[in-house]
């Protein structure tokens, strides 16, 4: 197969070069040689806009401090972020630095094709692991296992729409509040008009897991997988996990207080909260700032409600960046992972998500921006390990099984939800040893 | 007779009309969409029941949408490609399509169906592969992976091709074989000037494929100095957050050339053949 | 001369499209006593056009090609090396539910959009071969939708379809009907995005408006003043010259509608409950968020085959209904 390879392409090379085309477009290779003066590193973000201008100001200070250093970013549209790296990955050319999402953390790990940096967390980088907020920064790495330096994690909080609680005389939500709270306000803020709901009291993330059946997993007490991430039956279908996911369900069922997934992907890209069709939305932070921008809109946030375990709890989106364990820069990739680590790095970049460093003089930074904001930095203490990243293969192994239950027992308000769990807790077994056989 | 005839024709051309101005419309839809919100604030794109009159209208969008991005770069980037298509695509395309067309041999109809094949199997599968191709060849961050293969003619133009060579009749090329002129200038002094209309088809629709290309771009080019404009626009937006409206704005502007192109291009077509009545 | 030749290809063609095998046995044999120095010289010059496309498809397509029915032997999450399994994915893939539905899916949704797609595109190219005022504009608004960018039609097309505020429903409303969900419905999902599809026909409309031009006026005006109605020189006189690009069309038509992907991707994610659940973006996401490459290439090949049989039957019977001026 190689050698086949590597005839036709020699061939298609003599042929194009034939056509007299073949040098005309090839960029210097020598860019890469070690007789020129720069080292380029390759960092791939799936960042874009104003994150992208934001991670483009940090990398200039950056290539200003090093000038022997240049740092060629290689930005991938978000949704097509894991198809181009796995192709680069398979191909052994992946880039130097890679942003990993925290559902790709294990199996990048296992892979085998990123560094350790337990070596970088050491005096002699002037960096420790208790520079940062101590649960986000273990998602992902574990405890005597570094291998991403983390970018930043989102806690989940709810945010709400002030006009519409003025509208219908409710008090704001205020920390410390349970779901029952949420249910009574979130009915209140219910309208519907001539047999059509046009406007909803929350936006439940339906078959979104994370800030769904994974926050109210754990403030129910209960867990999806076990702590190896080998098994789930005992766990998914544990008294409190069930409770948890019943009540979930039982939101969109019997309280009506949310649109249905399927009615929330009829909206497509809209941002239901921002346009005014609901109260209420459990959710990261990253739409404050286009919020901001609107002026019609007053929004406040506050803790995610308390389940029957009455202990504040959140989930986390979190990404790091891993070192590829092929770079031919390591040296220039670990200056540079070194820098993403910096409190210079955190204070330049403007902050774009939840930042992971302890450094009280950025969140003062991003509280002036946004006073909302605060709640966001505070609740980060209650960030909860993700189970995600504690099994070997989530997104194929748990996720579908999870969310083909979901949308079963919410599409079809008849079914019985107890079996649904039964069932998806036997798929989601045979999946996972399956995987851990082979 | 003669006022039957008269008014079932204006009646035939009154139907015309008012099927092309609700086909029209129905077209207009997603292109009035877009035009629309590239000229109100990010805000307000997706507000709910749409506001379909936008006001007031933010011409700065525009502008802003123009350099928040390299736009003249992707531009730039993009006429190169399309215009090494356009040339690959035309040189190889049509020759093979006239030999499949025309010409006899042994294993032919074998071949054809090989031609066929390359477009049955999905992207996807074929894509790690074929990087691996480039990769070896260091033409990985270079326009090549994206130009080169033009060259060597494509499934859907040869067979788009040479459906319409076999419509042509025969008796114009026989007439020339027997003056003796070689098989090329047979094809460009008659094969090609009988059938402009397909010549026309596979220009637009060259340029077209390669004017929103984005998978070939997304895998092959990592500067961003080197992005085309289709996968540029990606800047706009983000997973949980975009720029809707200056995406709107930057798409409205790259869609401008190609309408122009098959604005002019389509009067190349001869067009006008009455099928609602006698001809005056 | 043109009589041997057209002869020759005309029984070559009857033989070719139902059978390979025979087309390789005996026509072949019967060629060569025929052959003369005109017709080797013409054999000739077939190999040396189709040399580029030839050297091309060694160069950057067979490899992969053949790279990838070797993945759907193997396991390999992209990262390892793969490894090899035998026809364990094809036997995983008769017992995988979600196969079944995603092949069932992109079965109807090509039974359906394929010949409604033909039939609308062929009715607009006609259209826009009349004379008449602003054809120009006309045909450059009704090719619009096929170059929007994705991002603005899926858009648009949420609004249309949303059952609470949409376009659709409110028209609907006016007439006293009370509209489904549309795309949040399980059994309107599917046919939202056939009715979808009809935005994308501007292509196929574009290669029958220059298929039209190939009708030779004289033709039309000798049916016309046989007195011919306009139906019957629709089906005597369009519908023939038109076949050739009706063969195309529909050949692309079925190969790209079987491999529906971005509707899916970008609008319904599969859902709601599969409904959406397109072969190939099924085979993507096995691809590339499952890691299970072997499964999708294992996937990629089954459709080939599909696709293939379709096109071989298409082409076989197209010798019965496919008229070239040029024979």
């Amino acid at each position: 197969m190689k050698r086949l390879i590597g005839k036709s392409g020699r061939l298609a090379l003599a042929m194009c070069s034939a056509l007299g085309i073949g040098s005309a477009f090839v960029s210097q290779p020598s860019a890469f040689a070690q007789s020129a003066p720069h080292i380029t590193l390759t960092v791939s973000t799936w960042d874009s806009g104003n994150g992208l201008v934001a991670y483009k100001r940090g990398i200039a200070y950056f290539e200003k401090e090093n000038p022997n250093i240049k740092v060629q970013i290689e930005s991938i549209p978000w949704n097509y972020y894991m198809p181009k790296i796995l192709t680069q990955m398979a191909n052994g050319s992946a880039p130097d630095l890679m942003l990993v999402g925290d559902d790709n953390m294990p199996a990048f790990m296992k892979s085998g094709m990123i560094s350790s940096l337990n070596f970088m967390f050491t005096p002699k980088y002037h960096l420790s692991v208790n520079d940062f907020i101590p649960n986000s920064f273990y998602i992902g790495n574990k405890p005597g296992a570094i291998y991403f330096v983390p970018k930043d994690a989102e806690d989940a909080n709810v945010i709400y729409n002030k006009a519409m609680f003025k509208a219908a005389h409710l008090a704001f939500p205020k920390p410390g509040w349970t779901w029952q709270q949420f249910i009574n306000d979130a009915k209140r803020l219910t309208i519907k008009r001539s047999g059509r709901t046009v406007q909803w009291g929350a936006l439940l993330p339906g078959t979104g897991l994370r800030s769904g059946i994974e926050e109210l997993a754990n403030e129910w007490g209960g867990r999806i997988l076990s702590a190896n991430g080998k098994t789930a039956s005992g766990y998914l279908n544990s008294r409190a996990t069930q409770n948890a996911i019943k009540f979930y369900v039982n939101m969109y069922t019997q309280d009506h207080i949310s649109p249905t997934p399927s009615q929330t992907a009829s909206f497509g890209n809209i941002d239901l909260f921002m346009t005014g069709k609901v109260a209420l939305e459990p959710t990261g932070s990253w739409n404050l700032e286009e919020y901001r921008q609107d002026p019609h809109l007053q929004y406040g946030v506050v803790p995610m409600p308390l389940g029957p375990t009455h202990k504040p709890t959140t989930v986390t989106w979190t990404a790091g960046w891993a070192l590829y364990s092929r770079t031919q820069n390591r040296d220039a990739a670990v200056k540079l992972l070194r820098f993403f680590a910096s409190r210079k790095w955190a204070s330049i970049n403007d902050y774009w998500g939840i930042p992971v460093r302890k450094d009280p003089q950025v969140d003062a930074q991003m509280i002036k921006q946004d006073p909302a904001i605060s709640v966001f930095l505070q609740q980060r203490k209650y960030i909860a390990p993700l189970e995600t990243t504690q099994t070997m293969n989530w997104s194929k192994d748990v996720q579908p099984a999870l969310q083909q239950m979901l949308e079963q027992a919410i599409l079809k308000p008849n079914s019985n939800v107890s079996s649904l769990i039964q069932q998806a807790a036997k798929q989601i077994d045979s999946n996972l040893q399956q995987d851990y056989t082979q | 007779m003669v006022m039957t005839s008269n008014v079932r024709r204006s009646v035939g051309r009154a139907i015309v009309y008012v099927l092309l101005i609700i086909f029209s419309l129905a077209s207009l839809l997603p292109f009035y969409w877009m035009v629309s919100a590239s000229l109100k604030p990010n805000y307000s794109v997706f507000s709910f029941p749409p506001q379909w009159i936008p006001w007031p209208l933010e011409w700065s969008n525009y502008p802003k949408a123009m350099t928040f991005v390299p736009f003249l770069q992707f531009f730039v980037n993009t006429l190169i490609i399309v215009v090494s298509t356009l040339i690959g695509s035309l040189m190889s395309n049509i020759l093979v399509g006239y030999a499949f067309a025309r010409l006899e041999a042994r294993g032919k109809n074998v071949l054809f169906y090989i031609v066929l094949s390359t477009m049955m199997l999905p992207y996807a599968v074929l894509m790690v592969p074929q990087y691996a191709i480039f990769s070896s060849l260091g033409w990985v961050n270079t326009f090549l992976p994206l130009i080169v293969p033009s060259f060597f003619g494509n499934a859907f133009f040869i067979f788009l091709l040479r459906q319409f060579f076999m419509g042509i009749p025969r008796d114009l090329e026989d007439a020339a074989a027997i003056d003796g002129a070689g098989l090329f200038s047979t094809i460009v002094r008659i094969i090609i000037p009988v059938s402009w209309p397909a010549m026309i088809t596979v220009c637009i629709f060259q340029i077209q494929f390669t004017w929103n290309d984005f998978l070939g771009p997304l895998i092959y080019l990592n500067k961003q100095s080197m992005f085309t404009l289709a996968l540029g626009l990606n800047d706009f937006i983000g997973q949980y957050t975009g720029s809707w409206n200056l995406l709107m704005a930057a798409s409205t502007v790259i869609l401008l050339p190609i309408l122009l192109i098959f604005y002019f291009g389509q009067r190349l077509f001869i067009g006008g053949i009455v099928m609602t009545g006698l001809k005056d | 001369m043109k009589g041997g030749d057209g002869d020759c290809y005309y029984s070559r063609r009857q033989v070719h499209m139902a059978n390979v095998q025979t087309e390789v046995m005996s026509p072949v044999k019967a060629t060569r006593r025929r052959r003369n120095s005109l017709q080797a010289k013409r054999e000739r010059l077939f190999y040396i056009l189709v040399l580029p496309w030839v050297i091309g498809f060694l160069a950057f397509t067979l490899g992969p090609m053949v790279y990838s029915l070797y993945l759907s032997f193997t396991h390999w999450d992209l990262f390892s090396s793969p490894r090899f399994i035998g026809l364990g994915n094809y036997a995983q893939l008769s017992g995988d539910p979600l196969f079944w539905q995603s092949l069932r899916v992109t079965s109807i949704y090509s039974i359906v959009s394929v010949p409604l797609g033909l039939i609308v595109s062929l009715m607009l190219a006609i259209l826009l071969n009349q004379k008449v005022k602003g054809l120009s504009v006309f045909r450059t608004i009704l090719y619009l939708p096929s170059v929007v960018s994705g991002v603005a039609v899926s858009t648009v097309f949420m609004w249309v379809f949303n059952p609470q505020f949409g376009l659709l429903n409110a028209l609907l409303g006016e007439l006293g009907v009370k509209g489904p969900g549309w795309l949040s419905d399980p059994n309107w999902a599917l046919p939202s995005l056939i009715l979808m599809s009809l935005w994308g026909v501007g292509g196929n409309m574009i290669i029958f408006l220059a298929g039209l031009q190939n009708i030779p006026v004289s033709l039309l005006e000798a049916a016309s003043l046989d007195g011919a109605t306009l139906w019957r020189r629709f089906w005597s006189v369009t519908i023939p010259i038109l076949s050739p690009s009706i063969l195309f069309n529909l050949v692309l038509s079925i190969i790209n509608q079987f491999q529906t992907f971005t509707q899916a991707y970008v609008m319904t994610n599969g859902g709601p409950l599969h409904s959406t659940l397109f072969y190939v973006y099924y085979l993507f996401e096995n691809a590339f968020q499952y890691l299970n490459m072997g499964y999708a290439a294992a996937l990629g090949w089954i459709l080939f085959i599909i696709i293939l049989v379709l096109t071989m039957i298409v082409l076989a019977t197209s010798k019965k209904w496919v008229f070239y001026q040029g024979e």
